[in-house]
C-alpha cells in the first residue's frame, strides 16, 4: 500500500489528540512508525460474494444460509441482493513489533498500534475499492461495510463469519474464545452490491467505525466526522 | 476433500467432518476414487476433527475419528493403501499471538492420536500448518501417545514464509530434531508457485520430503482452480527429478491428478539426494547457522548482578527482557539464559523467562541451566531449535540430560570436564569431548549438534593454563570436528583494565577456531574484535559487513529516540537552575533528565530529588494533560525521560548498597482472555515513575494469578484492564476473587468499554479513564 494515502490526522486521532496537529516530535515518530510499517505489514484478504435475501429472522447468506439477526444491517443492504463478506488482516509482524515495543519503548508500541488501525481501514477500503470497480460495469454499488460487533449486528457471529471464509485456513485469521480476532489488526465485514447507490444508507455513523470500541472522541460524545 | 466433498454439492458450513457420521455415503465414495487412483496412503477426514473446531456440532472427537478411520480401513480392504489420521491447525491461534497455550494445544492434538491409535490409522499426517509452534505441540502428541510414523507439512505463501512467518529453514531443522519421519509443503500456492520453496527444502533436509500442492491458485471471485491433471503431472516430474519422495494433491486436485502422479512416478527411479550436515540453531522466523563466528549473549544471567538478582526475586520480567532486547541491538546472535538463583522457582521462571522472550525476540536461545528438569521443562515450551547449556564429561549427568537432548531436537554443549574437575592439560580435555561426543552419538544426537567449552580459566591466577584452553580449542577443532564454544570474559577476572585482556583473548581464540564467543554483545571492543577478524580471516568477503558495522559504530549512541526540535540542551536557561529538571521532562529530554539528576545528586538526598523535583514536574505534565494541553505522547515522552533520573538514582542507590526507593506496590494485569495491553503499559510506565513498584502480570492473566500475585506481595491496590465486552466478565470475576481473599486490596480498573457506573457495578474501587486517573488513584490509596 501507498503510505501517503494514511490519513495522518485520523493516526493523531487514534493517538488522543485534539484540536490540529501533532507536535513536530510526535508528528516525526508518526512517520517513523509509518515507514516501519510499510516493511511490517503483509495485507491480506478473503472475501466470498454471496446472494443476500431478507427474512423476517435478519439478513441471511447463502450458500451457507448464516442469519445475521441486525435490523441496522438491513436498512444497509436495503437494495442489495449480493453482498461481499470478507476479512483482512495485516499480519503478524505488525503485532510481534507492537509487542516487541510493549517491552522496549510503550511510546513506540501506542503509535504503531494507531499507525496500524489506519493502515487496516486504508486496505478496507482498497478492497472495496476493487469491488466497486469490478462491479460498475453492472450497475452495482457497493455500499459501506459493516463488521461483527457494529451497531445491533452481535460480535458472536464473527466466529460463523470467519468459518464460511474459512479465513484460518485462506490468510491466517483466527478467533479467541473471547471473540478477538487474530492478529489482532484485521477486520471482518460483509458490504452490499446495491443497486441503488446511497451514501447515507444505514445509520449513526460509529456504528461502521472498527474504532467504536477504543474511541476517545465517541466516549466523549463526539463524532469524528470521518 | 473439502474440495471433493463441495463437487458432491455439499456445503462445508460447519464441520465436513461429522459426515462421517450423518451421511457417510459421500465420503466413502471419495475415499475408493482415491484408492483406485493409485494412492499409496489416504487420509481419513479428520483434518479439521478437534474439540475447538468440533463444538456446537453435537459429536465427540472420539466419535467422528472413529467413524473416519474406520470407514477409511473399510474402503481400503483388500488394498495395501495405508489410512492416515489427518490432522489440521486447530484453527484458534497458540500464545502468544492468541490465547491458546501450548499446553492445551498439546491437549487438544493428544485426543486425536489417542483416537486415531485407538481405531486403527497406520499413520500421522500433520498439515496445512502455519505456525510451527502448534507444529511442535502436535508433534510431540503424536510421538508421546503412538508409535505411528508421522509425516507433516506446512503451508507456505509465496513470499517462502507462511503465515506466521516461520522459514522453510525453521521447519527443516525443527522438525528434524523432533523426530518426524518426512516432512513436507502442502496446500496454499500451485505445483508452478511451490516448486521454489520446494527446491529450498530439498537442499537443507536429510529427511524424505513430501509435497503437496493445490491445483493451481483459486480464483479469488469463484474459488474455482484451474490446473489440470496434465500440467500437474509435468511438474510432478520435475519435484521427483530434484528428490521429492512423496507426492499428493491438495484443495482443488482430484483423483485424476493423483492417476497422473501415478503414471508419471511409474518410469522414473527415486533421486537420491545429498545433502550436507550443517549446524544451526533458530526460531521460527530465524535460523543462524554457526558457520563462523556466532555471538551469545551472556548478560541474562544472574552471577554477580544484583539487579537482575533482584528483578529474579520481584518477578520483573520486563527487566530480564529488556536485557535480551539491548543484547540482541547490539548483535548477539543467540542468547544465554540463566535465571537461576537460590529461592526461586527455577523451572517456572526459566519456562516463563523463555516464552517471554520468544514473544517479543526472534533470537535463538541458550537454556543455561544443571538441573534437568528445567531444561526439559524449558525445551518442550521452546519454539524452534534450542541449545542446551550444558553437560560435562560425568556419566551421570550425559545419562540424564542427552536423552532430554535428543527428545526436543536441541544442540548442546559438552565442558571439557569430569567428576575429577577440568584437566590442567588440553588432550585431556580433548579426551573428555571425545566421550561426550560418543554419548551423544549414542543417543541419536548428531554430530553437529555437540558444541564443546573447553573452559576459560583466570589469567590471574591459572595463568600457565590459558594457552592449554586455547590449544584445546584448535585440537577439538581439528581432531574432532566440533563447534566450540567459550565463556570468553572470564579470562580477566581480577586484572584491571579487562577489556583490554578479554579482546585480546577473543582474538586468539578466534583464531584457534572459537565458533562461539560467548560474551556482552555491548561491549565494543569485543564487537571490534569479531568484526576485524572476520575480515582477516577472508570470512567477510570484501569487507562489506565491516564496513557496515563501522557505519553503525559511529553513529552516534544516542538513548532512544532522536529529538528533532524539542529544545537542544542550550534552551535549558542556566539563570534558572531549579527549572531545568521539570523542564527537561516536560519537554521529554531523557539525556537531559539523567545527566542534571546525576548533578543533584551530589548535593540532595535520592529521595528529596524524587519528592520535590521528579513527581513535582510529572504532576505538571498531568496537569495539562487533563486540562488537554498536552496529549498522551507527551504523557508518555515525559514520563520515560523521568525514568532516565529514576534510572540514576537506583544506580547511585545500587552503590551505595541502599535499600531501592519505593512508594507502595501495586499489582497491573491485563484480564483474563484479553490480549489488548497497550493501555495497561503506558500506565505501568507513568505509575513507575511516581515511584510505585509495579508488579506487571502481563496480558490474559487468570483470576488465581492475580489474587496470588496481590496476596503474595501483599499490595494495597490492584490495576486491571479490560477493552472488550467480552472480557468485562472475567474483570468482575477477578475483583470478586480479590475482595473474598484479600479484602484490604483496593482496584481500580480501565479500558475502552468500561464507564464509571459500570466499574462501580463490577465492585472496582476506582475507574481511571486515562493513565492519570490511575496515578490519581494510586496517590488516593497509597500516599
Amino acid at each position: 500500500m501507498d503510505t501517503d494515502k494514511l490519513n495522518r490526522q485520523e493516526i493523531a486521532r487514534y493517538l488522543g489528540i485534539k484540536g490540529e496537529r501533532p507536535d513536530e516530535r510526535t508528528s516525526a515518530l508518526v512517520e517513523e512508525m509509518i515507514n516501519e510499517i510499510s516493511h511490517l505489514a503483509t495485507p491480506r484478504y478473503t472475501a466470498r460474494v454471496l446472494e443476500i435475501l431478507q427474512t423476517p429472522e435478519g439478513v441471511v447468506l447463502n450458500p451457507g444460509g448464516l442469519c445475521l439477526n441486525s435490523a441496522q444491517l438491513k436498512a444497509l443492504l436495503k437494495h442489495s441482493s449480493q453482498g461481499v463478506l470478507f476479512a483482512a488482516t495485516l499480519g503478524v509482524g505488525v503485532e510481534r513489533r507492537i509487542r516487541l515495543y510493549g517491552t522496549s519503548d510503550v511510546l513506540k508500541s501506542l503509535v504503531l498500534d494507531c499507525v496500524a488501525s489506519e493502515y487496516i481501514e486504508k486496505y478496507c477500503d482498497e478492497i472495496q475499492q476493487e469491488f466497486a470497480e469490478q462491479y460498475a460495469p453492472k450497475g452495482l454499488y457497493v455500499t459501506r461495510r459493516f463488521s461483527p460487533g457494529y451497531g445491533d449486528l452481535p460480535l458472536s457471529v464473527q466466529a460463523d463469519c470467519l468459518r464460511m471464509l474459512d479465513a484460518h485456513r485462506k490468510i491466517g485469521l483466527g478467533l479467541t474464545p473471547e471473540y478477538i480476532m487474530t492478529p489482532h489488526k484485521s477486520v471482518t465485514a460483509l458490504f452490499g452490491l446495491s443497486a441503488r447507490e446511497d451514501k447515507t444508507l444505514g445509520l449513526p455513523k460509529c456504528a461502521f467505525c472498527s474504532m467504536r470500541e477504543n474511541c476517545a472522541v465517541r466516549k466523549a460524545g463526539a463524532y469524528c466526522g470521518r | 476433500m473439502g474440495t471433493q466433498l463441495q463437487a458432491k454439492g455439499l456445503e462445508l458450513g460447519h464441520s465436513p467432518e461429522v459426515l462421517n457420521i450423518t451421511n457417510p455415503a459421500p465420503v466413502m465414495e471419495i475415499y475408493k476414487s482415491y484408492i483406485q487412483s493409485g494412492s499409496d496412503i489416504i487420509s481419513a477426514c479428520t483434518f479439521g476433527a478437534n474439540e475447538y473446531k468440533l463444538e456446537g456440532t453435537g459429536y465427540s472427537v472420539e466419535e467422528v475419528i472413529g467413524a473416519a478411520v474406520t470407514n477409511a480401513l473399510k474402503a481400503c480392504e483388500g488394498t495395501d493403501t495405508l489410512v492416515a489420521l489427518d490432522i489440521g491447525p486447530i484453527g484458534e491461534l497458540l500464545e502468544p499471538a492468541g490465547t491458546l497455550a501450548f499446553e492445551r494445544a498439546y491437549e487438544i492434538f493428544k485426543r486425536q492420536v489417542v483416537q486415531g491409535v485407538r481405531s486403527g490409522a497406520q499413520m500421522v499426517i500433520i498439515e496445512t500448518m502455519t505456525d510451527l509452534y502448534e507444529v511442535k505441540a502436535a508433534v510431540l502428541a503424536a510421538k508421546e501417545n503412538s508409535t505411528l510414523p508421522i509425516l507433516c507439512m506446512m503451508t507456505y505463501e509465496q513470499s517462502g514464509r507462511t503465515f506466521t512467518g516461520c522459514t522453510v529453514e525453521s521447519m527443516a531443522m525443527t522438525l528434524e530434531g523432533l523426530g518426524v519421519d518426512a516432512i513436507g509443503l502442502n496446500c496454499s500456492l500451485g505445483p508452478k508457485e511451490i516448486f521454489p520453496i520446494v527446491e529450498c527444502l530439498v537442499a537443507i533436509t536429510q529427511l524424505p520430503v513430501a509435497v503437496k500442492p493445490n491445483a493451481g491458485l483459486p480464483n479469488l471471485q469463484t474459488g474455482a482452480y484451474d490446473v489440470t491433471p496434465e500440467i500437474f503431472g509435468e511438474y510432478i516430474s520435475r519435484f521427483a527429478d530434484i528428490g521429492v519422495n512423496i507426492f499428493g494433491g491438495c484443495c482443488g486436485t482430484t483423483p485424476a491428478h493423483i492417476q497422473k502422479i501415478r503414471e508419471v512416478l511409474g518410469g522414473k527411479t527415486p533421486v537420491v539426494r545429498k545433502v550436507l550436515p550443517r549446524a544451526g540453531v533458530c526460531t521460527p522466523t530465524k535460523a543462524v547457522w554457526i558457520d563462523g563466528v556466532k555471538v551469545i549473549g551472556e548478560r541474562i544471567n544472574p552471577t554477580g548482578k544484583r539487579l537482575f538478582k533482584e528483578a529474579l526475586q520481584n518477578h520483573n520480567i520486563d527487566y530480564i527482557l529488556g536485557q535480551g532486547i539491548s543484547q540482541v541491538e547490539s548483535g548477539a546472535d543467540i542468547l544465554d539464559v540463566n535465571v537461576g538463583l537460590p529461592g526461586i522457582d527455577e523451572a517456572a521462571m526459566m519456562k516463563e523467562v523463555v516464552k517471554q522472550l520468544q514473544s517479543v525476540l526472534d533470537t535463538p536461545l541458550q537454556i543455561d541451566s544443571n538441573i534437568p528438569a528445567v531444561i526439559e521443562g524449558a525445551l518442550r515450551i521452546y519454539n524452534g531449535k534450542a541449545i542446551v547449556n550444558s553437560v560435562n564429561g560425568e556419566e551421570k549427568v550425559l545419562n540424564v540430560v542427552l536423552p532430554v537432548v535428543k527428545k526436543y531436537g536441541a544442540a548442546v554443549v559438552g565442558l571439557a570436564l569430569d567428576e575429577n574437575g577440568i584437566p590442567p592439560k588440553a588432550e585431556e580435555r580433548v579426551k573428555i569431548a571425545k566421550k561426550i561426543l560418543d554419548a551423544a552419538l549414542s543417543y541419536g544426537i548428531p554430530k553437529e549438534d555437540v558444541i564443546i567449552d573447553c573452559l576459560v580459566l583466570t589469567a590471574s591466577t591459572q595463568q600457565a593454563e590459558v594457552v592449554e584452553t586455547l590449544k584445546a580449542v584448535k585440537l577439538v577443532k581439528e581432531q574432532l570436528g566440533l563447534k566450540t564454544v567459550l565463556g570468553v570474559s572470564n579470562i580477566s577476572f581480577g586484572l584491571p583494565q579487562r577489556e583490554i585482556i578479554n579482546q585480546s583473548f577473543l582474538t586468539m581464540a578466534m583464531a584457534n577456531g572459537l565458533d562461539l564467543p560467548i560474551l556482552n554483545p555491548g561491549r565494543v571492543e569485543m564487537m571490534d574484535a569479531i568484526a576485524a577478524f572476520n575480515v582477516l580471516y577472508n570470512r567477510d568477503k570484501g569487507a562489506g559487513a565491516y564496513i557496515d558495522y563501522c557505519a553503525r559504530r559511529q553513529a552516534p549512541v544516542v538513548q532512544a529516540n532522536p529529538v528533532p526540535n524539542a529544545g537542544a540542551p542550550g534552551a535549558v536557561t542556566p539563570a534558572n537552575k531549579e527549572q531545568d529538571i521539570p523542564y527537561a521532562i516536560l519537554k521529554g529530554l531523557k539525556n537531559e533528565v539523567g545527566a542534571q539528576t546525576a548533578q543533584k545528586l551530589q548535593t540532595m538526598e535520592s529521595m528529596q530529588i524524587i519528592n520535590d523535583i521528579l513527581i513535582p514536574a510529572l504532576d505538571v505534565v498531568g496537569e495539562q494533560f487533563e486540562k488537554g494541553k498536552l496529549f498522551l505522547p507527551q504523557l508518555i515522552q515525559a514520563a520515560q525521560a523521568a525514568q532516565a533520573g529514576f534510572d540514576v538514582i537506583k544506580q547511585a542507590l545500587l552503590k551505595s548498597a541502599q535499600q531501592s526507593v519505593l512508594k507502595g506496590k501495586i499489582v497491573l494485569a491485563t484480564v483474563k482472555g484479553d490480549i489488548h495491553d497497550i493501555g495497561k503499559n503506558i500506565v505501568k510506565v507513568i505509575l513507575e515513575n511516581y515511584g510505585y513498584q509495579i508488579f506487571d502480570l502481563g496480558r490474559d492473566v487468570p483470576v488465581e494469578r492475580v489474587v496470588q500475585c496481590a496476596k503474595e506481595q501483599d499490595v494495597k491496590l490492584v490495576g486491571l484492564s479490560a477493552l472488550m465486552t467480552t472480557t468485562l466478565g472475567a474483570m468482575e470475576e477477578t475483583i470478586r476473587a480479590l475482595k473474598e481473599q484479600k479484602p484490604d486490596c483496593k482496584v481500580v480498573v480501565g479500558g475502552a468499554v468500561l464507564t464509571k457506573s459500570y466499574a462501580m457495578q463490577i465492585g472496582a474501587d476506582f475507574y481511571a479513564k486515562d493513565a492519570k486517573e490511575t496515578v490519581d488513584a494510586a496517590k488516593q490509596v497509597l500516599g
